[in-house]
Order: structure tokens, then C-alpha cells, then sequence
């Protein structure tokens, strides 16, 4: 498993608007965080802009595409580029999602929901290490946002992840707006997963802000600020980790980057906050 | 075939068809379907957007996405970046506005331009200073990232007047080559013969023979080649 960093670090994403101030190297925080798929490019712009990036940031790979849920296995292909990128860029580690892409070949582009079935357990903990096999490196595992629940589903999202921890040796990736959008689709009480999730594998944590749908559903749309459930969903979540990487993440309506670094900020306090007996 | 591959084949018929109603009794609230069925179109439309967006506006926002859901009904993606999605767009959008000649060619420069954004980057052409190299029977081919449009409009002309001084489409046929200049995608038009001789080079033919089958002189061709070198344009087939 990846050892845990020895203190907290704060990072953002990297998004195009900000990429002038990430290259200039001034940007006060610990990591970036890129989308893999972006930068899996054979040149140009993209590997230019990651490359300089490098120079200044420790990097974190987090994917969306690896379908980790798919039921014949992972793409060979994409985990050999990604293995490439990984090994270019040497990032803190490698994440992706619980979740499933699409199934022969195709991409929906959208993280798909997976039943808690013990067959699917058999089915994400022989892609993970598949993955960690291939890509020469254990992975973090996030928690999805679900709209869905199956009838067939056994087991409680933070058992499935916690067997997932057992059976590979993956680590996680938390993302807090996504136990609350869970929470809230399903009418269940978020500290249910707080009270379930296998700690010593959280690595690094995810902080976003969710959209209202139709139908009563929270969306995981990452394009408002963090919300006040979110935060303090947060300071519970600080009381229960070590030293982790934390993430303001941001996909759409990107502010300013001094709006995302007053929400790190925040985020630092939070950590503070629970340390205080 | 497994339970969860069976569920996944369902799900994502669904999703291709824009209707999840088939899983209904399989969960527990059926209103997250919609969810899924929405997102997974908009991400492909998005996608589309993105990658042809002077289309997009030499269209307008609703008969572009009324043509892009068309497409992403019957065109799922296979790549693991919607950065790849729409390769055969143009070729869609051909088929369905036949009066509307630009439209397709907006799209194919669209998309030549996209390809160029992340392809290798180019280097010079060293292999061209070796000596021995015979010319005559070289075979060539264009750089990945590099390529030459045919167009019968002068959709390279609206392409580069969007959104600032929109202008008609007229006949205009002839070559648009795209390439890479550093990290910026480019394109120009060229005249007949340059086009000529550059499509039929990049088709494999042989150089001495595509060159005396163009009918420019030694100095025109000797011009044509040194630009396309310096930009990495081509390089040795095989």
C-alpha cells in the first residue's frame, strides 16, 4: 500500500484557466492534481504544459476512464499509456474511480454505478490488480457519487471498499461531496461511511460541491463552492485521518485561482480544528 | 456471460438508446436512471462541442446539438478522451446538410486542428540531410498531427473569421494543409500546384515521378520542399 505522506498536503487541480499560474511556479500548495487522460497525449501543448508543471508541483494522476468496474476486465492499451505517462511524470500516486465506464470497447464517459455484489467484489479487486500489476504501483480507489442503488447489491459501499482494501492492498482516495451526495440520494446518514471506511488506507481526500437535480438528487457536478454540509463533513472526516493529501476539486464555473486557495486554506484550518481535543 | 456483464450490456444498450427504463426493477429508485441516461449524452455532446467549436458556432447552439445527438445516438466512443470523439463527424455532418458544403469542411479543419493539438511533436528533418537518399524513388508520408484537407468551399476562411466578421460561404476548391508549428496548430491554403504536388508526395507516390507529373519547375518544387521539411512535414514511408 502507499505509505501515507508524512504530513498533510494541500493541492488543487489543474485546470486550463490556471495553467499560466501553475507554470509560473508561485502557486502556494503542495501537489497538482491532473487528469490523466488529458495529458496521455503523444506531444504538443499538453505534455508541455505537464512537464513545466512538474518542475514546480509534485503531481497526482486521477483518471476517469480506467473502469475499474468492468466486468470483462481493464484495457490494455490505456493502461499501458498510462503506465508511460506515470513512469514520465513519477506522480505521488495514481487514483481512478469505483466505477464502470462502458463494456466492448466503448466509453460512456460517465462513472457508472456497480452493484455491492460479492460477484462485482471478485470483479473490481482482479481489475485493481490488474492495474497496480501494469501500471507497476498500488493505486487509490475513490468512492463514487451514486444516483442508484441495486436490488442486488449485499454489502454496504464502505464494506465493499474496506474488502477492496483488503483483497488488493489498494489505497483510497475519500471524496467527501461524494459520501454526502451518496448519503443524500439514498436517505442514508453520511456517518454511516465514516463509520465503516477502513482509515488506514485513506491517502488523500476530495473536497467539491454538489448541484440539486431533479427528483431530490444532489449531482456531483464540482462546479459551486464547497458547501457548508461538505465542510463539516470534512472536520468529522479530519478527526478519523492522519496526514493526507486534501484537494479542492473544481471541473466547471472555475473561479478565480485565489477563491480555490481561500478554500484550501479553509481546508488547513479544518485540520487544525481537529486536532484540537 | 457473468450477471454483472450481462447488467453492464443492458446498461449501456440503454445508454446508446437514451432509455434506462429496462433496468427500472432492477433498482432500488428508479429516478437515478434518468441521471445516467442524461449525463452520458450530454458528456458525448459536450465532447462534440469542444472538439469542432467553430462548427458549433457557424451553426448555432441548437441545430449543432441537434445534430451532434444524432450522431452520439449512433456513434458510441471507444476512446478513453472525448478529446478523440467525432473523427467521423464530418463525414456525419456531409451526409445530412448536402447543400451545405462548408459545414462539413468547418468540421474536418475543426478536427485536423484538434488532432494536431496533441500530436508528437514535430522535429526537423534530419533524415533529409543524409546523403545517398534516392529521390527520385523516395516515398513519403505526412507526420502525425500533419494533414491536407481538400475543400470545395472556403470553409478555412470562415473558420478564420469566426466569431468576428462572419462571411458566406462561396466555391473556393483546393488544399488546407494543417500541421503543428511548435505547440500551436496551424493551417493555410495552398495554391494549386504546392497542394498538387503535397497530395500526391503524401499519397506514397514516388517523388520523382509526382514531381514531373506536377509540371512545376525544379525551383518551385525546390521552395515547396525546403518549407515542408523545416516544418517536419513529411518523412520516409516504410
Amino acid at each position: 500500500m502507499i505509505p501515507p505522506p508524512q504530513r498533510s498536503l494541500y493541492g488543487l487541480g489543474l485546470r486550463r484557466p490556471h495553467h499560466a499560474d501553475f507554470l509560473a511556479g508561485d502557486v502556494p500548495v503542495d501537489f497538482v492534481e491532473v487528469i490523466s487522460e488529458n495529458f496521455m497525449v503523444d506531444g504538443g501543448r499538453p505534455a508541455a504544459v505537464l512537464a513545466g508543471v512538474r518542475q514546480h508541483h509534485d503531481v497526482i494522476l486521477h483518471g476517469v476512464s480506467m473502469s475499474l468496474g468492468t466486468a470483462t476486465g481493464l484495457d490494455t492499451a490505456y493502461l499501458a499509456r498510462l503506465r508511460q505517462l506515470a513512469d514520465t511524470v513519477q506522480p505521488l500516486w495514481v487514483s481512478d474511480h469505483l466505477a464502470w465506464t462502458g463494456i466492448d470497447g466503448v466509453n460512456s464517459h460517465d462513472l457508472l454505478p456497480i452493484p455491492y455484489s460479492e460477484e462485482a467484489l471478485a470483479v473490481v479487486a482482479r481489475n485493481i490488480d490488474q492495474a497496480q500489476a501494469a501500471l507497476g504501483r498500488p493505486i487509490l480507489v475513490e468512492n463514487p457519487s451514486t444516483y442508484l442503488e441495486f436490488h442486488s447489491s449485499t454489502l454496504a459501499e464502505w464494506e465493499f471498499l474496506t474488502a477492496l482494501v483488503q483483497r488488493t492492498g489498494c489505497g483510497l482516495l475519500l471524496d467527501v461531496n461524494n459520501i454526502h451526495v451518496s448519503a443524500h440520494n439514498h436517505g442514508r446518514d453520511p456517518l454511516d461511511w465514516l463509520d465503516g471506511l477502513p482509515w488506514h488506507a485513506v491517502r488523500q481526500l476530495h473536497l467539491a460541491g454538489p448541484s440539486q437535480g431533479q427528483d431530490g438528487l444532489l449531482i456531483d457536478t464540482h462546479d459551486t463552492p464547497v458547501p457548508g454540509r461538505v465542510w463539516a463533513l470534512y472536520e468529522e472526516v479530519r478527526r478519523r485521518t492522519g496526514p493526507v493529501a486534501v484537494m479542492i476539486e473544481r471541473d466547471d464555473d472555475i473561479p478565480p485561482l485565489a477563491d480555490l486557495l481561500a478554500e484550501l486554506d479553509r481546508a488547513r484550518l479544518g485540520e487544525a480544528e481537529a486536532a484540537r481535543p | 456471460m457473468t450477471g454483472l456483464a450481462a447488467l453492464q450490456r443492458q446498461f449501456q444498450a440503454g445508454l446508446m438508446a437514451g432509455n434506462l427504463a429496462g433496468l427500472a426493477d432492477a433498482v432500488v429508485r428508479p429516478a437515478g436512471l434518468a441521471v445516467h441516461t442524461h449525463a452520458a449524452r450530454a458528456m458525448l455532446v459536450e465532447g462534440l462541442a469542444d472538439n469542432f467549436a467553430k462548427t458549433l458556432h457557424w451553426l448555432g447552439g441548437d441545430a449543432f446539438t441537434m445534430l451532434a445527438l444524432d450522431y452520439a445516438a449512433i456513434s458510441p466512443s471507444s476512446s478513453w478522451t472525448l478529446a478523440d470523439y467525432g473523427e467521423d463527424f464530418p463525414a456525419f455532418l456531409h451526409r445530412h446538410l448536402p447543400d451545405d458544403r462548408e459545414v462539413p469542411e468547418l468540421a474536418a479543419l475543426d478536427w485536423a486542428l484538434r488532432t494536431a493539438f496533441g500530436a508528437a511533436d514535430p522535429a526537423p528533418a534530419l533524415w533529409a540531410e543524409a546523403g545517398g537518399l534516392d529521390w527520385e524513388g523516395l516515398r513519403l508520408r505526412l507526420v502525425p498531427g500533419a494533414c491536407l484537407l481538400a475543400f470545395a468551399t472556403n470553409a478555412d476562411a470562415i473558420w478564420a473569421a469566426i466569431p468576428d466578421h462572419p462571411i458566406a460561404p462561396a466555391p473556393a476548391p483546393g488544399w488546407v494543409l494543417v500541421w503543428r508549428d511548435g505547440p500551436d496548430p496551424r493551417f493555410r491554403r495552398l495554391d494549386e500546384g504546392e497542394g498538387g504536388l503535397l497530395s500526391a508526395v503524401a499519397a506514397g507516390q514516388a517523388f520523382g515521378a509526382a514531381c514531373d507529373a506536377s509540371g512545376a519547375s525544379a525551383r518551385q518544387i525546390g521552395g515547396w520542399l525546403q518549407i515542408w521539411l523545416s516544418a517536419g512535414l513529411l518523412v520516409p514511408r516504410g
